[in-house]
């Protein structure tokens, strides 16, 4: 068993995947044997068995880093992200249990799809391996694309997941060109093995390749951040978003807006950290770095700004959260595009941030059609006086989308905004701070819609679970705003775990 | 010859694909296709790799032309034209849209190729072994990258039960009733029920 | 190197000669003559009611979907199958202590999550051809609302009433002949 032993030593390090993946094929199986019926039970299992996952994970937490099969790093990055989407996951399952409008569909597949997406997000996040970083992406957009076509009468559903599927398989394919020019310009699909040569000979680092021919290199890191840029939804890659996220069933759209898109980010910022800024990966990318870093300023300025204006405009609260998330992704990618260490936990910090606030924004989306029937922003007039609870929740989340105080999203925002100045970016915050400005208007409206109206007299219709959930997560937005420091610990154990030094500017 | 041969396969793959763009009817677009796999599967033989070449064949030509055969008959696209009155942008825009479109990816795979002055490396492969040794290939595929492989099946079971998902009706709709809910067929309804 | 797979591409060549050159040969040897019956889509059989182009039943693309997916899934057996027997004998690629229950682990954990797949499509009826029949949802067909198809009688009346309409076209100068 000599050289079994090493495989099967790494098969513990991936007890949280291993129960996810072991928790979607009972699912499956159940939903089989109930036929149909009672699928609520599918629901709480699920509930359960990420109870469970995310109590591994917060003893892999606590255990040093280290690597399974050669390609699924364990570290505190990757694990900050597995919780995160634990959490959301946990919160889009509890969505739709406690969504009235999805009785009539069966929702078997729907936990099951879920959970694989969950896979997915598991390996995207934590491998260096660009084949398993390709197949978890591949994962968790299949089971989207399925999702987002879920209600099977609507018709909008099902032009949702027609053009997730086609702009998906285009930036695919896109994505994969890349990687498949990283692999032959290097010979290796390792992202650590890129950054430097391979003692035997068998690798050559990116930067010699880079030396020797700079522009297939700038393709090929082009190509594959395209494909990033799509699950992001950053400029130009952004077209689907707004109707994929209306198409979507409630649940399915909160899911794709955070755990999705953090997701993507994750893989984004392990991607530019080993191949640009991790220790040992040599001087001669780093000129190259400042272009990319340079290019990715100027998207982060351009989706923040096309995000926000466009939101200005919508009606459906669905499509102005869509486009607000769009903007979300411009101002998380200002610290990426920095290019440093305190700019990629300023980045992670901002995305914990951006998964409380939109969970919270997307439960109330689902309360209100819950309530109304409508996604309309002018249907909420007067429901903040009926329903006084779940609405200041909702406006401590639009303060805290907005970006003003007491809450995590000014702190986030206060982050990025510091690390670009610092690193000299001062024209990007300045984009940012004037697009915070925007973006007040069109949250203020919907804020305006629920307080400054007239009451209505209607009964009241109660989703106790919903509220708790809203509740909760707006106690969250506030308290991780004003105590944000372990959050901040936490985010700063990320750029440490990808071999990102500290002072390196 | 061989090279020859790579470059005459390379500009008939091109054209089958330029076809399937321009075709008027899909199913001519499904038969061009249908060329253009042929001729990749023969690169890869070239490239000395006859496994890649027989599952091109398999999985591509076969499976997945049945499936877009399928596709284009349940959407029942006779022609082209019929689909003119919904798109969006005139037919000239639209051309002109791909056109640029490929022009430019054309444009940078070019620039990437012209600038290229190192050689492609393959690091995986063991030293003195042949690209086209399958064993090898499995070797690899079933130690080093059994995780990859495993998540693959994960992903095809997904794909799976995504497709079912979206393929099928409404719960509780079975084909009979759809059929009867839809207005589709023009004829009117006669008092003699016709069985199926 | 180059070279091993000539055969297949002499192979496919004459194969697609021979079918052009058969039917370059047979439009040259063929007398020329139209006439009606001739150019009947079946010469001998039932006349054609409406078109060649009808949409077909969405359970066809159900089932090509499996079928594309178990197709892939050949496509990673072949290479389990072939080092299946080395990794058991321990011997060639994949020699290596007790490597071989390992890969045969692996092959059946893939087939088995493949098989869940198929369960799965199996249990939820998409591999029943006639859906209705099976279901708690059938009902009897007194109950049912009418079915629209397309009646024959009627599709043959419009026929005739286009014909009718129509100037009737000449006969062939040579079936005159």
């Amino acid at each position: 068993m000599s050289e079994l032993s090493p495989y099967l030593a790494d098969l513990p390090r991936l007890a949280p995947e291993l129960l996810l993946t072991a928790l979607a094929l009972i699912v499956l199986v159940w939903d089989l044997v109930l036929r149909g019926r009672d699928s609520r039970k599918l629901g709480y299992l699920t509930l359960f068995g990420l109870v469970g996952t995310g109590w591994l994970l917060v003893q892999q937490w606590h255990a040093p880093t280290s690597t399974a099969f050669g390609m699924v790093v364990i570290d505190r990055f990757g694990t900050f992200f597995k919780l995160f989407t634990v959490g959301a996951l946990a919160v889009v399952t509890l969505f739709v249990l406690s969504d009235r409008r999805e009785k009539k569909h069966g929702v078997g597949e729907y936990f099951f799809l879920l959970i694989g997406a969950a896979i997915g997000i598991f390996f995207m996040v934590s491998t260096n391996n660009l084949v398993l970083l390709m197949l978890g992406l591949e994962l968790l957009s299949l089971a989207s694309y399925a999702l987002a076509g879920f209600h099977k009468g609507s018709k909008r559903s099902a032009e949702a997941a027609l053009k997730y599927i086609v702009f998906g398989g285009l930036s695919a394919g896109v994505m994969l060109y890349g990687i498949s020019l990283l692999y032959g310009l290097t010979g290796t699909i390792d992202l650590a093995a890129m950054g430097r040569n391979a003692a035997d000979g068998s690798s050559i680092s990116l930067a010699a390749q880079f030396t020797a021919s700079p522009v297939p290199v700038a393709i090929a890191v082009v190509l594959v951040l395209a494909g990033f840029a799509y699950k992001i939804s950053v400029v130009p890659f952004h077209f689907w978003t707004p109707d994929v996220y209306e198409g979507a069933p409630t649940p399915v759209t909160t899911f794709l807006a955070v755990a999705s898109k953090a997701a993507g980010f994750a893989a984004l910022l392990r991607f530019i950290g080993a191949l640009f800024m991790a220790e040992g990966v040599e001087v001669a990318v780093s000129a190259y770095a400042q272009r990319i870093g340079l290019l990715l300023a100027l998207l982060a300025a351009i989706t923040m700004t096309l995000g926000n204006l466009s939101a200005l405009r919508q009606t459906n609260l669905k499509r102005l959260l869509a486009y607000s998330s769009i903007a979300h992704a411009g101002y998380a990618l200002m610290g990426v595009a920095v290019m440093t260490s305190a700019g990629f936990s300023a980045s992670i910090f901002y995305l914990a941030a951006y998964y409380l606030m939109n969970l919270g924004a997307f439960g109330f989306l689902l309360f209100f059609e819950g309530v109304t029937g409508s996604e309309d922003v002018d249907s909420l007039k007067g429901l903040g006086w009926r329903y006084p609870l779940v609405s200041c929740a909702m406006v401590v989340m639009l303060v805290s989308l907005t970006g003003l105080p007491p809450t995590v999203g000014f702190y986030g925002k206060y982050l990025l905004f510091y690390e670009s100045v610092d690193a000299g970016y001062a024209w990007l915050a300045v984009v940012a701070a004037l697009n915070s400005v925007v973006s007040l208007f069109y949250y203020f409206r919907v804020a305006k819609a629920l307080f400054l109206t007239t009451v209505e007299d209607k009964p009241r219709v109660l989703q106790p679970v919903l509220t708790g959930i809203i509740a909760v997560l707006a106690v969250f937005t506030i308290v991780t705003g004003l105590f944000n420091r372990p959050l901040q610990e936490w985010a700063n154990a990320g750029p440490a775990s990808l071999h990102i030094p500290a002072a390196q500017k | 010859m061989a090279e020859t041969l790579f470059y005459l396969l390379g500009a008939l793959a091109l054209a089958f694909a330029v076809g399937v763009v321009r075709a008027r009817m899909p199913l001519f677009s499904v038969l061009s296709l249908l060329g253009s796999f042929f001729c990749l599967s023969g690169i890869y033989l070239l490239l000395g790799f006859p496994f890649l070449a027989a599952t091109q064949l398999l999985v591509y030509a076969g499976a997945i032309m049945v499936l877009f055969l399928f596709v284009i008959m349940l959407l029942n696209l006779g022609d082209e034209a019929q689909l003119e009155r919904h798109a969006g942008l005139s037919l000239s825009g639209r051309r002109l849209f791909v056109g640029g479109t490929a022009a430019a990816l054309l444009g940078i795979v070019g620039l990437a190729a012209a600038q290229m002055n190192t050689t492609f490396v393959a690091g995986e492969v063991p030293q003195g072994r042949a690209l086209d040794d399958l064993p090898t290939l499995a070797g690899l595929l079933f130690t080093r990258y059994m995780l990859p492989f495993e998540a693959a099946s994960l992903l095809l079971l997904a794909t799976m039960v995504g497709v079912i998902v979206l393929a099928k009706r409404q719960r509780g709709t079975s084909a009979v009733e759809a059929e009867a809910e839809a207005p589709a067929l023009p004829a009117p309804p006669l008092s003699s029920g016709a069985p199926r | 190197m180059y070279f091993d797979y000539l055969n297949a591409l002499v192979f496919a060549a004459v194969g697609f000669v021979f079918v052009f050159a058969n039917l370059i040969l047979a439009s040259v040897l063929r007398p020329k003559r139209k006439t009606d019956v001739g150019l009947e889509t079946y010469e001998c059989g039932e006349e054609t009611i409406g078109d060649a182009w009808i949409q077909f039943d969405i359970r066809y693309y159900t089932v090509a979907l499996v079928y594309v997916i178990f197709a892939v899934e050949i496509a990673f057996l072949f290479p389990w199958a072939l080092v299946l027997g080395d990794a058991v004998a321990n011997q060639g690629a994949a020699k290596g202590a007790g490597i071989g229950a390992f890969v045969l682990l692996e092959g059946v954990l893939f087939i088995v999550i493949l098989f869940l797949g198929l369960a799965y499509v199996w249990a939820k009826g998409d591999l029943d051809w006639v859906l209705s029949y099976r279901h708690s949802t059938y009902q009897p067909p007194e109950l049912r609302a009418k079915i629209n198809l397309p009646q024959v009688k009627e599709i043959e009346a419009a026929q005739e009433a286009q014909k009718a309409a129509e100037p009737k076209p000449a006969p062939d100068t040579e079936e005159a002949a």
